[in-house]
């Protein structure tokens, strides 16, 4: 879902970007240039959200417990009733090699994400982009 | 006189519909060092795409075109990059200045694609920005700069790479004809001295009479000469 949202992000900023491409275009930069530009500006995206993805997510598994607690007092309803669920504790394990996993997935998802709306960018025909302006 | 600009014998038909529209045929002409051509035509003959050709941006149907004597048509994309680069600039009718960056980084940034060191880049934009009469606007983004600044700073642009070659399609369109005559004066100034070849598309006949030659395009062909409905 992320990776899409980086697709169409992209896409569109492509759209919106098209006579700042084709003025970069007729400045010499190559398209080679212009498609490093929006893979750099996607994955900065791809990274970014990784990095938090993980930090929130470890957090919320380490503190889960607490989490369930605080939660079942601002609401005043026992989550994961325990006469319920026969759990004294919510139970979160980390395996890091899952971490590690998601972590890869997720990073490689994002690029290869980005790859498609760069390669419109670099492909982008600067008499075209200009000729409607 | 150094022949910068040459066209040779160039066609240019667009797929309409089912059939090609024939925008030009056989068109040839040439630019020297610094002299100033003036490219006038009624919209839709074909001015834009002529520049566009000779900014190689556009492909002629047949025909070639050479830059400083040598044959640039058939190069590979990356090749004729190159050129536009180190050798053209370009002004639009719309400045396409980049909003994000305030008169000087929009002057530095074709140079730093040609490969110059920020620093360096950035007292050569500020020196021309200066001789446009923009030293004091540096730091001004295009939003907040006037019409004809906006159109100076993306003249400076255009020169940042120390071209041979500047295209200019109506560069004064946008601009009241008071700014306009300010911008075209400031526009010969800084080219003239500088000795590059320009080719000017315009509307203003006004104008066009200042520059050392008039090419009119009509009905596909080039002439020579102001139109006769304007003397």
């Amino acid at each position: 879902m992320a990776a899409l949202n980086i697709v169409s992000g992209l896409i569109m900023l492509v759209k919106d970007k098209s006579p700042d491409i084709a003025i970069l275009r007729t400045m010499g930069a190559t398209r080679g240039a212009v498609m490093r530009i929006f893979f750099i500006a996607g994955a900065s995206i791809g990274v970014t959200g990784t990095i938090i993805g993980f930090a929130v997510g470890v957090l919320f598994c380490a503190n889960i417990e607490n989490i369930r607690q605080s939660l079942s007092r601002l609401t005043g309803t026992p989550l994961f009733d325990p006469t319920v669920y026969f759990l004294s504790r919510m139970p979160a394990e980390m395996a890091p090699g899952q971490v590690a996993a998601v972590v890869v997935m997720a990073l490689v998802l994002t690029f290869l994400a980005t790859l498609y709306p760069s390669w419109r960018a670099a492909r982008l025909d600067p008499v075209e982009a200009l000729r409607y302006e | 006189m150094n022949e910068v600009l040459r066209l040779e014998a160039i066609t240019r038909r667009y797929r309409e519909g089912e059939g090609q529209l024939e925008v030009f045929s056989g068109l040839s002409l040439a630019v020297n060092a610094g002299e100033i051509v003036a490219l006038v035509g009624p919209s839709g003959a074909g001015k834009s795409s002529l520049l566009h050709i000779a900014g190689l941006l556009e492909a002629p149907t047949s025909g070639e075109i050479f830059i400083e004597g040598v044959a640039v048509s058939g190069l590979p994309d990356t090749e004729r990059t190159q050129i536009r680069r180190d050798k053209m600039g370009f002004v639009y009718q719309a400045h396409h200045l980049l909003p994000e960056f305030d008169a000087l980084e929009n002057v530095v940034l074709p140079q730093m694609i040609a490969g110059r060191t920020r620093a360096a880049a950035a007292v050569e934009a500020t020196r021309l920005l200066d001789v446009l009469g923009l030293g004091k606007r540096l730091t001004h983004r295009p939003s907040q700069l006037s019409g004809g600044e906006q159109q100076r700073v993306a003249i400076a642009r255009a020169l940042a790479n120390k071209p041979q070659l500047l295209l200019a399609d109506e560069p004064t369109g946008n601009l009241d004809p008071r700014t306009a005559g300010g911008v075209f004066d400031a526009l010969i100034a800084i080219t003239r001295s500088q000795g590059l070849a320009v080719l000017i598309a315009t509307h203003n006949f006004e104008l066009a009479s200042r520059m050392d030659r008039i090419l009119q395009l009509h009905e596909g062909r080039l002439v020579e000469g102001m139109p006769a409905l304007h003397g």
